[in-house]
Order: C-alpha cells, then structure tokens, then sequence
C-alpha cells in the first residue's frame, strides 16, 4: 500500500497546484455527500415512525424528496466537473512527459526502440488515466461511511455487531483459501487449456499424415487424453469454488436472516421503533459486502504500481545538457588532435590529425564501412573518442547535419521542410525544392506541398526522399554543415545537376561533407581519404599521414 | 448441413437432461427472490400488529432465502459441469468431421483455422447453453413477473413501472449507440496521436538536429488540446445521457413509488408491509432494465459461431460419395494414362504414360520443383489431373474411396511432421505390430542416439527422415512411397539403411522419389526422370 502512495504522490507532485486542490476538495467533499446517505434513511425511519403512530408526515416526505434529489445532484456535479479534470490532468502528464522524453540524454534515448517511449503514452499513461476515476478518491469517504455505519448499527445492538463480525471472518477465510489454493489452479487449468490447443494445432497440421497412416483415432485417443486432463482440472476448480461459494453465500444469508430476527425482537421488546427496524436491517446487508468492496477498491490501486513506477523511471532519466551558444563571435576552427576511436576490439579510425577552419569545405572519401561517419559522430559526441582529442578553439559550432539515414515524418512535405526552419517562405520551400529538382514532382502531384510523406517518407521512393532531406538541410542557416553521404540513391545524371546547382549554396559555408562521389569535388576546397590501415591522408599525398 | 446439426449429434440424453436441470433450478431460483418481499411484508405486518414473531412465516421466508441461494449455486454448478462436457462432445463431433475432409481440402485449409473451428468456435457454440448467458433473457422474465406482481399489489405503480421500463430502454438504447460510435471515434485518434508521437520519436535526431523540441511541443500540444476537448465533449454528453438521465430516471422512479407507497399505507389501502415490499420491488426493476438491450448479444456470438462451424465444414465435406467404391482385391496395375496436370495456369506434368505392376521398384528423380511430388499426389487422387486418366487395376480412380487406397499404400512424405510425443509413438502412431520398437530403431540405425529425448526437440533433420522412414515401414502394405527420403542422413548410414531397406522390398512394390541418384540407383529397377514435365 505505501508503494501506491508513494506512486500517487509522485503523480500529484508533477501535476498543477489547481489540479491538487480539487482532488483534495473532491475527497472532503465526498465525505459529506456519504454522510448525507448515512442520513436520509433515518428520514425515511422518522416516515414510517409517523404512520405506524398515524401522524401527519407530509412535510417529511417532501424534505426526503427532495434532500435525495439534492443529494445525488451534488454528487453527479462534481463527478462531471471530474470529467474536465481527469482530461486536463492526463494532458498535463502528457505534455510534460513528451517534452520530458525529447530531452532524455542521447545515450538512453538512442538504446531503445521508439516503440519504448511510445508505450508510455499508450500503456502507462493510457492506464493511469483511470487514477482520476471518482473511486479513488472516495476511497476514504467510504471507509469513513462504513465505519459510521458500523457505529450505528453497534449502538443499537451489540449482537449485530457479532453477526456482521463473524460473516467477515468466513468470508475472509474463504477469500484467504482461495488466494493461497485456487489461483495456482486456475493458472494450471489455463495452461492445460492453451496446451490443448497447441497439440490439436500440431496434431491437425500432420493431418495429411495421420490420414494416410490410418492414425486418426491415435490421435482422438491423445486428444481425449488432453482434454480429460483439462476437464480434471477445470471440474475440481469448480468442486472447490462450488464449496467456498456455499460457505460464504450461505454465511452471509444465515447473517442476513439473523439480523431481521434480532431486528423484529428488538422492536418486539419496545428497544427500537419500526422505522428504525427496517433501515437497521437496510445497513446491515449494506455492510455485509461493503467491506469487501473497499478491499476490492484498494486492491486494484495496486494494478497501477507499475505503470506508475514506469513513468517514475522515465521521469528520473537524466537530461542533455542545454547547448547554449553565445552567438557573438563566429567559431574559427575545429582540430582533430591523435584522435583513435575503437568500436570493440576493432581500430575504426587511427591517428587522425585534421582541421578544419572557418570557410573549409573539406571533402572525406573512402570505402564503405571504414570509419567515415564515426568521424562525424565524434564532433557531436566526443564520448566516442578512446584517446586524443578535438579542439574547437573558443565553442563548439552550431552544426547542421544531414545524416546517412534522414528520417521523413509522417506529415506533409511542406511540415517535413518547415521542421528544418520554421520561417521559411514560400519562395524560400520552391527554391530548395528547384535545387533538388523536386519542383516538378511537387507541382504535378494532386496535393502540391501537401502530399504526405509517409511514415519514415514511405509515400516516397529512395531517391526522392534523400533530395527531400537535402532540401531541408538548405533551409537551415547555421555556420557549419555536416552532410554524411548525402543523395545516395539518387541516379547519376540527377545528382550531378543537384550538385552544381547547389555548390553556390555552400560557397561561403563552412563545410564537412562525406561521399566517394566524384562530383562533389567541385563542391570542396580540400579533399581527404581514409586509406587503408584506418588512417586518414591527404589527397595529394596518398597514404601518407598528415 | 442443418444449423441445428451439432446441437443435436453434439448432445447425448444425460447431458440433455443435465442441462435442462440445471436450467430449471436456475429459473426456480429466479422465482423464488420474486416472493420472498411478498413473505417479509406480511411478517413486518404481522410483528407490528400483534408484536409477536409469526414463527412460520418467519421460517418459510428464511428457508426461502438459502434455497433460493442453495439451488442457484447448485445449478450453477451443474452447468459450469456439464457445459465442459458438452464442449468435449462438440470438439469429438467435429474431429470425426474433419478426419473425413478430402485430403485435397484438407492440404488447401490453415491448419490455425481448423484448430480454432474445432476448439474456440465450439467452445462458444456450447455457451449457448450457459446460464451466465441466458440469465439476459431470464432478466427479461422476472422483469415481466416483477411487473404484473407490482400491478396486482398497485395498479398505478404498476403503470408508472412499464412507463418507467419503457422510457429507460430507450434512453439507454440511444445512450449505448451514442457512446459506442463516439468512443470508437476517439479511440482512433487517440491512436493516431499516439503513431504521431512515435513518429516524432523515430526521427528525434533530425529535431535534435534541427533544433525544434519547442515547436514540436507546441504541435503535440495543439494535438492533445484537440484530443482533450473531443474526450470532454463526448465524455460529458455521455454522462448526462447514464448518471444524470438514466440515474435520475431511476430516482425519480424509486421515489414516486415510495412516495405513493407511503400515503396509500397510511390511507389504509394496504399494509405498512406491502409498502415496504412495493418499494424493494422497486429497486429490483431498475437493474436488469439495463440489460435488457444485451438480452441476445451472448446468444448472437454463440449462434454466429454455429453459423461458421456449419459453413467452414460444409464447404470442406467431400463432394458427393456416390459410386463410390472401395478396392477390395490387390493392386495389380497402376496406369497413368496421357495424364496431364497444369498449377496456375503453369504445365506441371504434360501428357504422361506410366505404367506400374506389382512388384515393380520404380525410381523417380528430376530436379526439384519438376512435379515429382505431383504425380504421387496423382495417384494417391489427392489433386485431380486437368486430362488424361490414372486406373487402378483398370479402375478410374474417380470411383474409388481415397481411404481404402491409402489403406494399401505406404506413404512417407516430405513434409512429414513429428509430434509432440515419444520416439516410439511417433513411429508406431497407435498402430499394431508384431515387431519391437528396438527392431525399427535398430533399422534405421536410431538407437545409436541415445540422446534423443522424450520431446523430440533436439532432433537433427537427418534423424527426423529416419524416423520418417521408420513410420511408413511399420504397417506392412502392398505398395510404398518414398518421397525424397533420407534427406539430411550422412554417408554411412545411407550404406547401411540402403541396404536394409532393399531387403525389407525385395517383395513389394516401391517408388522412390528423390534427386539423388544415388539412391534411386541403389533401390529401383526402372528409373524415370521428370524433365519440363515429360517423363523420360
């Protein structure tokens, strides 16, 4: 119970202080409505008080009306401001954890699945939301209503108070038995079940077999097996639950018929009015289950225990630090200094000593899988580096970066490109379209800007989304781009005429670009390969280090 | 099939009579809570005028009370019982009907679909006998039972209850609909919402890159805002239609009733005790008036089910047995004459002419995909050829029982399947021989491994075809197929079990399917090769 405490404080904490008042106001709130129902039967006592005595009781009816009426207005009220509530307050879980779950370290974040960070929304919050169900705040309104209950029906007789006392006891013993005996039954006939299932599966797929091997009935005979088995197990479930059901039912209908004995002789012995007869026998059947019914209550706020631990450790994660960038003065230069960096036991990049100043568009080539992007990688995270170091002089520049594998969200071309910088013009969209001579395609389709790229850009062929993603980087204005292999897939006489276009764009930039294409070359002002032996050279002097 | 078939083959007389039992303990059940107040009012009456207990009534209402209790649970039991057994019966009933499929469809249907026909559909079909889901409809009575008891205490109680039936279904009939379609719609774009966000997850690198969190936030925020304000529209309507609607219909109801209870009794047109029966009746009608509006839907499941076990296995039933004859004498001749058979428009086999006699060993090889296959599915009469035709002892096989040739025929096929139980039941699947289980291990060299294990799960696939073997030499039959056997058996065993088995069908008739020769060569006496589907 306290884990689920700790659990609801947790969600509370994060939620607004508005939000807080009203569930607590909900719950003191609720006390009184309950108190209210405690009362009313004792109206409807003083009624039939009267007409046993043959007094005038008009007035009294008219009061319990409408008292009752009221009364159950007030609850309804505040149960429909709860809808508004329960909504805003899943918004406000919501809303934070995304934000939250966007600025999780890249480590954590990058370790796992999107489908991980989905699940927080569609299963832990999605559960969650029923925590501002009414029920749970009722909780101690009802257990305060029970206890009331149980102090009026005590006042009037003590041997009431034994009866209901002593149903408790059955029942929770036949509750006990069946936790402790039953549920690992229950488990054992299900997996009988699922078992059965699984062999008939089997079985009915060498059918064809069976068939011709005249083996059916062998296999009718393991099937009666199975299911006698199965059958077994299930019919003692129900031998058992047949018996724990009788005990406590018949308890609680012994109890029951007691209490209106005990009822009708106090009322025989002058003790208590008729009125008082009939609403005693009325709460004494309510608290025959309305014990269980809180236990019920509280038992199913442990269902939420690990949705709530869930969003705890999402919560608790530990967030990448803000890049601040002081804007003032422009970055002058980037240096790779004996750089190594191993994946494993595998060298990926040896020795590299390399820089790269304002107005460098640098060019780096070389085989597929030698250590280009590693590179790359080690600029924005320098955890990846095992020995050396880079130096970026005064800051680290304001990168913009076109990986190997750009993704397309799953909403319009025009949202994909306005992701990159917000204020883009119009003209500012056709003209980097023009550059990846996507023009065209963006006319012809129906939708224009507004045809959706599928998720991961699915609606889209390869080519096309690599000329997408180019042109979103153009739309970006930062001092230092990074394009990992950019256009792959695009066919040759295409990506040369992209490339020319877009050589004007990059002319005053400071540029680091990967490729082995050819064409790029005019791009760049400095040309490097990473050699065989994982060591980087300058073009000019093959294979030897720089 | 009649709709009703399996209810009436699937039930014996003790199950029937099980049910209806346990069906009519229920009902008595059900009658007895619809007296019970009638016996409490009289024994309040009787307490406050004579101020006396009346021992008998007192009695007959508790004992009421536990046999109402006693027989439901009884009854409940019973069913829960017999409601097993009937599932048996049906699951029996339509394995003996699947086992009589052609194995034409049989080779055609999902096996995930037969298993969930023969299991899950028939387990909803015997529901149809289940009290839980009849106690809809038994809600219907004992609303009806409620009411003309309720009339015949108060005629105008009697009236406002049946409006009071009346306007609640209907309210709740256009409450349900409204909150299913909105429901579902906000389920959709709670998913949709929900497939934005992992979207935004993929690509969180590009908005690292881009540097848009911010903007991001604002649009799913948008999005939620959006969500939250549908949820509170449909949300809010939807609990005026049930808590203020509904709910208030009922205390509205429970109240007039109490109230024109109160002034009659006090007027002396009946007992303070009626009164108080009267308005515990009252409470009694509101339930089951809610679900009145479900009263078939566990009936419709069940009997939908019905539907679709009748119609899947009517569709897979042999056609017409007519003319229809088992072959009683030995298989002396099988002739395949000018047969041809073509698969989705593609020739398989083309104009083929085979003749085998008795005793003949005749080995078959091609590359795979050539139709070797299909020409032993030919002559099982498995598919039928597209012309051409295939006699048995000069019998077109059209008019011989599929069964009584795979009663005379060996058949190990290539796709055979093992089970999930021992070695020694895999290979003797139930049936009788007069050899030992060491005599086939030893045959096919398996007692070698000791270490195959009861569950047969780390068996290697040179193993697996030799228990293949092991199975179709275990019944001795006048003819016996091989379909690519010994696959995966290293090259001593092959020596070994080649020559065993040259041994075991010195006598009998053999063809061996396969695409090593070396088999072929070392089993046959005549060998043919499918080559662009011509026998050569």
């Amino acid at each position: 119970m306290s884990k689920v405490f700790n659990g609801l404080l947790f969600l509370f904490g994060i939620l607004h202080k508005k939000i807080r008042i009203y569930y607590f106001s909900y719950s003191i709130i609720s006390i009184f409505h309950i108190l209210l129902f405690a009362w009313l039967p004792f109206l409807y006592k003083g009624i039939l008080d009267k007409i046993v005595n043959g007094n005038a009781f008009s007035e009294d009816v008219i009061f319990y009306f409408v008292l009752t009426i009221t009364a159950f207005a007030s609850i309804k009220l505040w149960s429909t401001f709860n809808i508004f509530l329960k909504n805003k307050s899943i918004e406000v879980i919501s809303n934070l954890f995304f934000i939250k779950i966007l600025k999780i370290k890249d480590d954590i974040f990058f370790k796992e699945n999107s489908s991980r960070w989905t699940h927080v929304f569609n299963n832990d919050i999605k559960n969650i939301s029923m925590i501002f169900l009414d029920f749970v705040f009722t909780i101690p309104a009802e257990i305060i209503y029970a206890v009331v209950l149980f102090a009026i029906v005590g006042f009037n007789s003590r041997i009431l108070l034994f009866l209901l006392i002593a149903n408790y006891i059955v029942n929770g013993i036949c509750i006990l038995i069946r936790d402790k005996y039953m549920v690992n039954k229950y488990e054992t006939a299900q997996n009988k079940y699922k078992k059965l299932q699984e062999n008939t599966n089997t079985y009915l797929n060498g059918l064809q077999e069976l068939i011709l091997n005249q083996s059916c009935d062998f296999f009718g005979k393991k099937l009666d097996h199975w299911y006698s088995e199965y059958i077994h197990t299930q019919k003692n479930i129900l031998k058992n639950d047949f018996i724990l059901n009788m005990l406590s039912k018949i308890t609680d209908i012994i109890v029951q018929i007691s209490v209106v004995a005990v009822c009708l002789s106090l009322f025989i012995e002058g003790r208590i009015s008729f009125g008082m007869v009939v609403i005693l026998i009325q709460f004494s059947i309510q608290l025959c289950s309305k014990l269980s019914e809180i236990v019920e209550n509280m038992s199913f706020l442990q269902y939420f225990i690990p949705h709530l631990d869930s969003l705890k450790k999402v919560y608790d994660y530990e967030e990448r630090p803000d890049s601040c960038i002081n804007t003032i003065e422009s970055f002058k230069s980037i240096r790779f200094e004996d750089v190594y960096i191993n994946y494993g036991d595998r060298t990926i990049l040896k020795n590299v000593n390399l820089s790269i100043h304002n107005g460098d568009r640098v060019l780096i080539s070389g085989k597929s899988g030698i250590g280009k992007t590693s590179l790359i990688r080690s600029i924005q995270n320098q955890n990846l580096i095992n020995s050396g170091f880079i130096d970026f002089r005064d800051r680290k520049p304001e990168i913009a970066y076109l990986s190997q594998n750009p993704y397309l969200f799953n909403r319009s071309i025009r949202e994909n490109l306005l992701m990159a910088n917000q204020n883009s013009s119009e003209k500012e969209l056709n003209d980097v379209l023009c550059f990846v001579e996507l023009d065209k395609l963006v006319k012809d389709a129906s939708y224009g800007l507004d045809r959706m790229a599928g998720v991961d850009g699915c609606n889209l062929s390869g080519g096309e989304k690599a000329r997408l993603a180019f042109a979103r980087i153009l739309l970006i204005d930062k001092e230092f781009y990074i394009l990992d292999e950019p256009l792959i897939g695009v066919d040759h006489d295409l990506k040369k005429n992209i490339i020319e276009k877009t050589a004007k764009f990059f002319q005053n930039k400071t540029l680091l670009l990967i490729s082995h294409d050819e064409n790029f070359k005019e791009t760049c002002n400095k040309k490097f390969i990473i050699g065989y032996n994982n060591v980087i050279v300058n073009e000019g002097k093959k294979y030897e280090q720089i | 099939m009649n709709r009703y078939d399996l209810l009436k083959k699937g039930l014996n007389r003790k199950t029937k009579i099980i049910i209806s039992v346990s069906i009519s303990l229920f009902i008595l059940a059900q009658i007895i809570i619809l007296i019970l107040p009638i016996y409490y009012g009289r024994i309040l009456d009787t307490v406050m005028q004579v101020k006396y207990v009346p021992i008998f009534l007192f009695m007959t209402w508790g004992i009421g009370k536990l046999l109402n209790e006693i027989i439901s649970q009884i009854a409940s039991y019973m069913n829960g019982n017999i409601l097993l057994d009937i599932h048996k019966n049906f699951i029996f009933h339509t394995f003996e009907k699947i086992k009589n499929i052609p194995m034409s469809n049989i080779i055609k249907s999902d096996t995930q679909y037969l298993t969930n026909l023969m299991i899950q559909q028939t387990k909803s079909i015997s529901d149809i006998f289940n009290i839980n889901y009849l106690s809809s409809i038994i809600d219907a009575i004992k609303l009806l039972t409620l009411t003309v008891i309720i009339f015949t205490i108060d005629i105008y109680i009697g009236f406002i209850t049946t409006a009071f039936i009346v306007v609640t279904y209907f309210v709740f009939k256009y409450s349900n609909k409204y909150y299913l379609k909105k429901n579902k719609e906000y389920q959709e774009d709670t998913l949709r919402y929900h497939s934005d966000l992992d979207d935004v997850f993929r690509g969180r690198h590009e908005i690292d890159n881009f540097n848009s969190h911010n903007t991001e936030f604002r649009r799913i925020g948008k999005t939620h805002e959006r969500l939250r304000k549908k949820a509170n529209t449909y949300q809010l309507r939807n609990f005026l239609h049930f808590f203020w609607g509904l709910d208030y219909l009922r205390i509205f109801y429970e109240l007039t009733v109490f109230i024109i209870a109160v002034y009659s009794a006090n007027r002396g047109m009946y007992s303070l005790g009626k009164a108080v029966v009267l308005i515990s009746y009252s409470t009694m009608t509101t339930a089951p008036v809610m679900y009145l509006n479900s009263l078939m839907d566990h009936l419709r499941n069940s009997i939908t089910s019905l539907d679709i076990w009748n119609q899947s296995l009517g569709k897979l039933k042999a056609e017409s047995t007519n003319g229809i004859k088992n072959i009683s004498n030995e298989i002396e001749e099988i002739k395949f004459d000018d047969v041809s058979y073509k698969a989705d428009g593609v020739v398989i086999l083309n104009h083929i002419n085979l003749t085998i006699k008795k005793g003949d060993h005749i080995g078959i090889t091609g590359e795979s995909g050539a139709g070797k296959t299909t020409l032993i599915s030919l002559m099982l009469g498995i598919i039928k050829p597209d012309s051409g035709t295939i006699s048995i002892n000069a019998k077109n096989l059209n008019d011989i029982n599929p069964k009584s040739i795979y009663e005379k025929t060996n058949v190990a096929i290539q796709s055979g399947k093992l089970f999930p139980i021992s070695l020694e039941e895999n290979i003797f699947l139930g049936r009788k021989t007069s050899k030992s289980i060491n005599y086939y291990l030893d045959l096919m060299k398996l007692n070698e491994d000791k270490k195959i294990d009861k569950t047969l799960s780390n068996i290697s696939g040179g193993e697996k075809s030799r228990i293949l073997l092991a199975r179709a030499l275990v019944v001795d039959k006048e003819i016996t197929v091989f379909d690519e056997p010994l696959t995966g058996i290293d090259k001593d065993n092959i020596e070994f079990i080649l020559k065993k088995l040259r041994e075991h069908f010195a006598e009998k008739t053999l063809i061996v399917i396969s695409h090593n020769d070396k088999l072929t060569d070392g089993l046959c006496d005549r060998i043919y090769s499918v080559e662009n589907g011509t026998l050569k």
